[in-house]
């Protein structure tokens, strides 16, 4: 209590201030909501414009708090990290959910699903997203992710007349829950083993002892869990190929990327610098659900018929190369090839759900095999930016996710963890069967007089996402080093405090 | 010049041929022809005139700064001692008598091919690849670092295959692209080892190593790093030279040249006559300082030039397709410069790549109007008589057979002569291979002159030949611009220096500081030597003109008497370009493909699919174990998540916390 009135000294603007893009997108969220009675039903694309602008205000916020950030610091008595690390991964959340947003209105009206808390529910679920990327403190993290989990609950049943959209909202609420209590069980347990929430008095009170203490230990499994269902890793991973196939293809879009990219940004504060003094005990737990991740992943989507199970299976196989850079701790490479990977996986894979939400039709989404076969011949950019993500998922140069791969297997050798590298090639070379085999079914041609799914026309929009999400995984695949020097100046700059980069 | 002007320049002349390759791509097609004849040869010009102000900036820089190496963007920079890639370009000399002659040769060809392919449907295709080529060539030339010099290198080989399969409609075509990609390949895999053994090896004055492969770092280190004729550098240099060879057409990679002409006549033109084929030469040029250290590579690199400059010219004797005896003359003539790098007598190549560029282009092109006019006819015993009737052309493929073979005050003359003449006092066994090389000049006369007296005089041998027409103006107008060219260049260049009493002629000038630097460049010949090489050669040349004329032209005797009375199995070799390409079939091709058959039928199905069918099967059937836990109810995931969890408890409990 002593430690928490000292801290309480506040100078209220300049934590404002380091909670500028929170509380643009808080504000436009207000705004939205109020609009929304007052727009008329056929006028509804405006909100989507009015979420842009606030997206666009936050995103220049992250920026302009990028190059403020430098020196890193805590804000808020020590709850919130105003570090670079947070706005690196704040930049990718925000660029998702706008790459969302522009997607939407197109798709929302051909589902008949078109609503104004579409919009503040993205809005709400980022901030959420925002505040688990910066969260000093196990409170901060638990209240982030209850914000994006409860937005996404909502979300994901967005198509209310349809039963299997229902069942992924059930889903995905039951089981969230399920890991909301273990995750704020294990958050309770270390409470209980340090007395502290905050993860600069956690590290220094783990900092003199050996780490061996069941209590802390057993809570740090428990938050490893909590997170491991968010970033579904396996073998807590049941609910994403369910609630993906399920959701409207949007929130898929947006789910798949944003949620993962901000639960890994806390995930990596927590264990890689917060518990860093005690990595032996950790990281032989991450490496194994890495490599369950990986494994389970890859040979699952094999078998798949759904492009939407398909990514999703492959998610969860991304989920565990990223993990890996976790299972390196403490080298800081490690830390650098799982937020290169974060970009690059948001680039690509936003690309490839964009796809299938653009070309979603006015009757069922699109999602089986069979509704893919012969684009290349009616929609030949689409089907090449497709390709393109497929490519970039299967980790082929000169795309993001070659690098992303080389970066992460890179950091395992570095890290004399030869074994996590070796698993990661093992399986990437399985994930090649299974995505050329979606991009050989886009340039095989129809037959004469078969019917092919009835794909809808690509807007501007639509059309402006792909190339964005084409262009950005084209960048990471050859401007590496644009990324890469933001990514290691994320990592000096990480609070807790990090071991440097050599 | 300043390295920002540097970096502008070198991109926007990389920049204007990859946007011209892309809209013809994406927009030809739709906007049509005029668009695609428009960006084509347009983006190609704009890049010629960026080379112009290059040239003016390094010809202005001063002395000491001639070279400026710039990086456009860190590709890969994975902290200090560790992997480092930058896209960086080098402007100096070498690089920009490279881009001149790419830009501004290849300007005139894409030009012509607005009238050469002005019935072919896929015009937009065309101008792509050809966009594409010009985008690669330079990237190979302006290159500063190994790893996008190899880039360079493999898209110059995947555009020269995609314009030889242009026509993909003949089997022919598809086959000789293919037998022209592969040979490349085995030039880049050598040039792959040779980079990997560079990128192990380097270090510095103090023994630490080095973890790039930027040309002016490897130059730069290279006497700290290998030591003066060891084995290591020998390896290298001669892996590299394997890549140059390749490129290069020189034996034993030179098959894929003459069946490379079954690309339409500009692509000979421009990528088998012009540019690509002086790659191997650029290279060799360019890693001057590594061979300098590898006396016993640069030797095997001279000897191959000279014997593949003989072979050629031997085989260009008997051929009878025009563009094949044009082909083999290249070969030869490429020969010859691939001896003069591998003496160090850098310059001197340099120089005769220049001229050679201009002239040999100038013949391909030449020689595509009379294919033109004859509606697409190779054979030149089908020709004849043509001179009547396409006087110009025959101006212009006489003034380009006259700097081929080296006819005094052609541009031919001076920088052939020139390289001869460093063979006369360098290089090993010197000067024996001179000598080779003087009979060289006399098989260049002979097959140069054979060529224009069977196409263009004596009577026409179809019905056709008395109905042929001079080539459109926008086919003509290129070819007469290279026929001046090739008449002038050498004159402008040297004479009124020599007159004026210079030793130094402008091209030695010019590209000498970027040999100097660091190597041991041949030795100029005296006065008196020079001299003399200079009327050995020219006696040779004439010698060979003449015997041209009198074989083909007067036929006293006549060819046929003649080739009857040379033993047969002479001319059978020059017919059947020395057996090569049955030598290859009998050693490598036929027993590769009985190897493949026979695994085809007894290792594949018995051994090989049966495991990978086998793995496939288990991940098959692993993927559908996964799928079964499935199951789509709550209550299932939920145990799951809990089962496992309680595992890790445990295994928390009783095993890491202890």
């Amino acid at each position: 209590m002593l430690l928490a009135t000292q801290n309480l000294q506040f100078p209220p603007t300049r934590d404002l201030i380091g909670l500028l893009p929170e509380l643009i997108l808080s504000g436009a969220f207000v705004i939205l909501l109020m609009l929304d009675l007052v727009t008329p039903p056929s006028r509804r694309s405006l909100l989507a414009a009015v979420s842009l602008v606030a997206l666009a205000a936050a995103m220049g916020a992250v920026v302009w708090g990028w190059f403020d950030a430098d020196h890193a610091r805590t804000i808020y008595a020590g709850s919130f990290a105003y570090d670079r690390f947070g706005r690196f991964v704040d930049g990718i959340v925000i660029a998702s959910a706008a790459l969302t947003v522009a997607i939407s209105p197109d798709y929302l009206n051909r589902r008949g699903l078109h609503f104004g808390e579409y919009y503040a529910l993205i809005l709400a679920a980022t901030v959420g997203m925002m505040l688990l990327a910066g969260a000093a403190s196990l409170i901060v993290i638990f209240l982030g992710i209850e914000l994006l989990s409860i937005s996404l609950y909502i979300l994901s049943g967005f198509a209310h007349t349809e039963t299997r959209s229902q069942e992924a909202a059930l889903k995905y609420l039951l089981l969230g829950g399920f890991a909301s209590g273990i995750l704020l069980y294990g958050m309770a347990l270390i409470y209980g083993a340090t007395g502290h929430t905050q993860l600069t008095l956690i590290k220094q009170s783990l900092a003199g002892s050996s780490g061996t203490d069941p209590l802390f230990l057993v809570g740090v499994g428990l938050l490893f869990v909590g997170f491991a269902f968010k970033v579904s890793a396996a073998p807590f991973h049941w609910w994403t190929p369910d609630v993906y196939q399920g959701a409207p293809t949007s929130v898929t879009t947006f789910m798949s990327v944003a949620t993962k990219v901000a639960a890994f940004a806390s995930l990596i504060r927590v264990f890689t610098y917060t518990f860093a003094d005690s990595t032996d005990k950790w990281t032989g737990i991450v490496a194994f659900v890495a490599i369950i991740s990986m494994v389970v992943g890859n040979v699952a989507a094999l078998t798949q018929t759904s492009l939407k199970r398909m990514l999703a299976y492959s998610g969860i196989a991304q989920a565990g190369y990223i993990l890996i850079g976790v299972a390196v701790s403490p080298d800081p490479l490690g830390t650098v090839g799982s937020l290169y990977y974060l970009a690059a996986y948001a680039a690509t894979n936003l690309g490839a759900f964009a796809v299938i939400t653009v070309l979603a039709g006015r009757g069922e989404d699109l999602d089986s095999y069979d509704g893919i076969r012969g684009l290349a011949y009616r929609r030949p950019y689409t089907a090449a930016a497709m390709a393109f993500f497929l490519f970039s998922l299967g980790g082929f140069p000169p795309t993001a996710g070659f690098f992303a791969k080389f970066l992460v297997f890179s950091a395992a050798i570095h890290a004399h963890a030869v074994y996590l590298a070796l698993w990661g090639i093992g399986t990437s070379v399985i994930s090649i069967f299974y995505y050329l085999r979606v991009g050989l079914l886009m340039y095989t041609r129809p037959k004469e007089g078969e019917e092919t799914y009835p794909w809808a026309r690509t807007s501007l929009a639509g059309g402006g996402v792909l190339a964005a999400s084409a262009a950005g995984t084209l960048v990471l695949g050859i401007l590496v080093f644009l990324i890469y020097t933001a990514a290691v100046s994320a990592q000096h700059g990480v609070l807790p405090v990090p071991q440097q980069l050599a | 010049m300043n390295g920002t002007l540097a970096g502008v320049l070198g991109t926007l002349i990389l920049a204007f041929p990859l946007a011209g390759c892309v809209l013809c791509a994406l927009l030809g097609p739709r906007y049509g022809r005029r668009f695609v004849n428009w960006v084509g040869p347009g983006v190609v010009g704009l890049s010629f005139l960026v080379a112009l102000i290059v040239l003016a900036q390094v010809v202005g820089a001063p002395e000491h700064s001639k070279s400026t190496t710039v990086e456009i963007w860190n590709w890969l920079f994975l902290g200090a001692g560790n992997l480092h890639v930058g896209v960086d370009l080098t402007l100096d000399p070498l690089s920009t008598v490279m881009i001149m002659v790419i830009c501004g040769v290849g300007f005139l060809i894409h030009l012509y091919s607005v009238g050469y392919m002005e019935h072919d449907p896929g015009i937009a295709r065309f101008f792509s690849y050809m966009n594409l080529f010009i985008f690669s060539m330079l990237l190979l030339v302006l290159a500063a670092d190994l790893v996008i010099l190899i880039i360079g290198w493999a898209l110059v080989a995947l555009s020269s295959y995609l314009l030889i399969g242009y026509w993909y409609e003949r089997p022919s075509a598809v086959l000789a692209a293919r037998k022209a990609f592969i040979t490349q390949v085995i030039g880049d895999v050598a040039m792959i080892i040779a980079a990997a053994m560079l990128f192990t090896s380097l270090h510095d004055a103090g023994g630490h190593r080095i973890f790039t492969l930027s040309l002016p770092t490897i130059f730069a280190n290279a006497s700290s790093s290998f030591s003066h004729g060891g084995p290591l550098i020998t390896g290298i240099c001669a892996l590299l030279a394997i890549g140059a060879f390749a490129k290069s057409a020189q034996f034993p990679l030179h098959t894929w040249l003459p069946d490379a002409m079954e690309g339409p006549t500009p692509v000979s033109a421009l990528i088998h006559a012009a540019t690509m084929v002086t790659a191997g030469v650029y290279l060799i040029a360019r890693f001057h300082v590594l061979y300098d250290l590898a006396p016993v590579a640069a030797g095997m690199v001279a000897c191959v030039g000279i014997g593949t400059a003989v072979m050629a010219g031997v085989i260009a004797l008997s051929q009878v397709d025009i563009k094949r005896v044009i082909a083999y003359s290249t070969m030869s003539q490429i020969g010859l410069m691939i001896f003069a790098v591998g003496i160090g007598a850098y310059t001197a190549g340099m120089y005769h790549f220049v001229t050679h560029a201009l002239f040999k282009a100038l013949l391909f092109m030449a020689a595509g109007n009379v294919i033109h006019a004859l509606a697409d006819e190779q054979d030149i015993r089908l020709m004849g008589g043509l001179s009547a009737r396409m006087r110009q052309t025959e101006v212009a493929f006489l003034a380009g057979s006259f700097a081929l073979a080296g006819i005094p005050i052609f541009a031919g003359w001076f920088s052939k002569e020139y390289l001869l003449g460093f063979g006369a006092v360098s290089g090993p066994l010197s000067p024996l291979l001179y000598l080779v090389g003087i009979g060289v000049n006399v098989l260049t006369g002979l097959y140069a002159f054979r060529l224009w007296a069977i196409v263009f005089r004596g009577e026409p041998q179809t019905a056709r030949g008395y109905a042929v027409h001079e080539a459109p103006p926008v086919m003509l107008w290129p070819v007469l611009a290279l026929a001046g060219l090739s008449t002038l260049t050498g004159l402008i260049i040297q004479w009124p220096i020599q007159i004026l009493g210079g030793g130094a002629h402008l091209v030695s000038g010019f590209l000498d500081p970027v040999f100097a630097a660091g190597g041991h460049p041949a030795g100029e010949p005296g006065a008196g030597v020079a001299a003399l090489a200079l009327i050995a050669g020219t006696a040779a040349s004439l010698v060979g003109v003449g015997g041209a004329l009198r074989l083909w032209l007067w036929h006293q005797p006549d060819a046929q008497a003649v080739a009857s009375r040379v033993p047969r199995s002479l001319t059978l070799l020059s017919l059947h370009k020395f057996y090569f390409d049955e030598l290859y079939d009998a050693v490598l091709v036929r027993p590769t493909r009985a190897a493949a058959q026979t695994m085809r039928r007894v290792v594949e199905p018995g051994v090989m699919d049966g495991w990978v069918r086998g793995l496939a099967d288990v991940f098959a059937g692993l993927s559908l174990d996964f799928r079964s836990y499935q199951s789509g109810l709550i209550r299932d995931y939920a145990s799951y998540m809990i089962g496992a969890t309680a595992v890790g408890v445990v295994v928390i409990v009783f095993v890491i916390a202890h």
